[in-house]
């Protein structure tokens, strides 16, 4: 009974950070800044739920991984590498690898 | 944006979600102790996300904008993470470069199953429109 309530939560959540994300989406500029916003915002939601431990399941693998993505990521990088974007392809996945990070830490040094 | 595409992106976003919760409770049972877990459920949820979006990028072209919207940001954007890399080079962790150089090789190999994953479905519509 336990797991389909994580399981139930998981989903509505998901369902929840995935529209936030589609919305965010929308943001694009020379980088794909909407997407680089979700992974972030999403990233430090999930430093807040550690450091908390309040409905960690559910905030961390249901809002969290819902609103963050990777394969949107790896679309839009790979839109830029074969668009000649070779510079910001590198630019957008080492803003990826650091930028989620350093939220994460923010918010576990927060509380 | 009609209530169409946010419902479907909220449907396939629920799905993707819990189907990776689902596949990190499977990789709990293996036998690797954590942050290394963390990598492998990472990479098995990436890595077969990304091959999947180029799939549905390359087969999305003849399909109406409701199951694009579904399988696309809902199912696949929901199913792979970001913040659960994250997790890993953020965390704890914090001294095992080796974890970072980890993380930034998925980055590398997503890209590269999303471009392997659309090649495949964009060779397999070519072979069909031939054969027509």
């Amino acid at each position: 009974m336990e797991l389909l309530v994580s399981f139930g939560a998981v989903a509505l959540l998901g369902g929840l950070g995935s529209v936030a994300r589609h919305f965010l989406g929308f943001w694009t500029g020379s980088l794909p800044w909407g997407i680089l916003l979700a992974n972030s915002v999403a990233s430090f939601i999930a430093g807040l739920a550690i450091s908390n431990q309040l409905f960690e399941i559910a905030v961390i693998f249901g809002l969290a991984g819902g609103l963050s993505t990777f394969s949107t990521f790896a679309a839009q990088t790979f839109d830029l590498w074969t668009a000649g974007l070779r510079l910001k392809a590198v630019a957008n996945m080492v803003l990826n690898l650091v930028v989620p990070a350093l939220s994460l830490l923010t918010a576990v040094i927060l509380l | 944006m009609n209530a169409r595409i946010l419902s479907a992106v909220f449907a396939g976003g629920a799905l993707g979600s819990a189907s990776r919760y689902l596949v990190i409770l499977a990789v709990v049972n293996l036998p690797v102790a954590p942050p290394l877990f963390e990598l492998v459920a990472t990479a098995v949820v990436n890595l077969s996300g990304a091959l999947a979006l180029g799939v549905i990028h390359s087969v999305g072209s003849r399909k109406s904008p409701s199951w694009k919207s579904f399988w696309g940001p809902g199912f696949a954007g929901g199913f792979t993470t970001m913040s659960g890399l994250a997790m890993i080079t953020g965390g704890a962790e914090l001294g095992l470069y080796l974890f970072w150089i980890a993380v930034a090789t998925q980055l590398v190999l997503g890209v590269l199953a999303y471009a392997l994953g659309k090649s495949i479905a964009d060779a397999h519509a070519l072979k069909i429109a031939r054969a027509s």
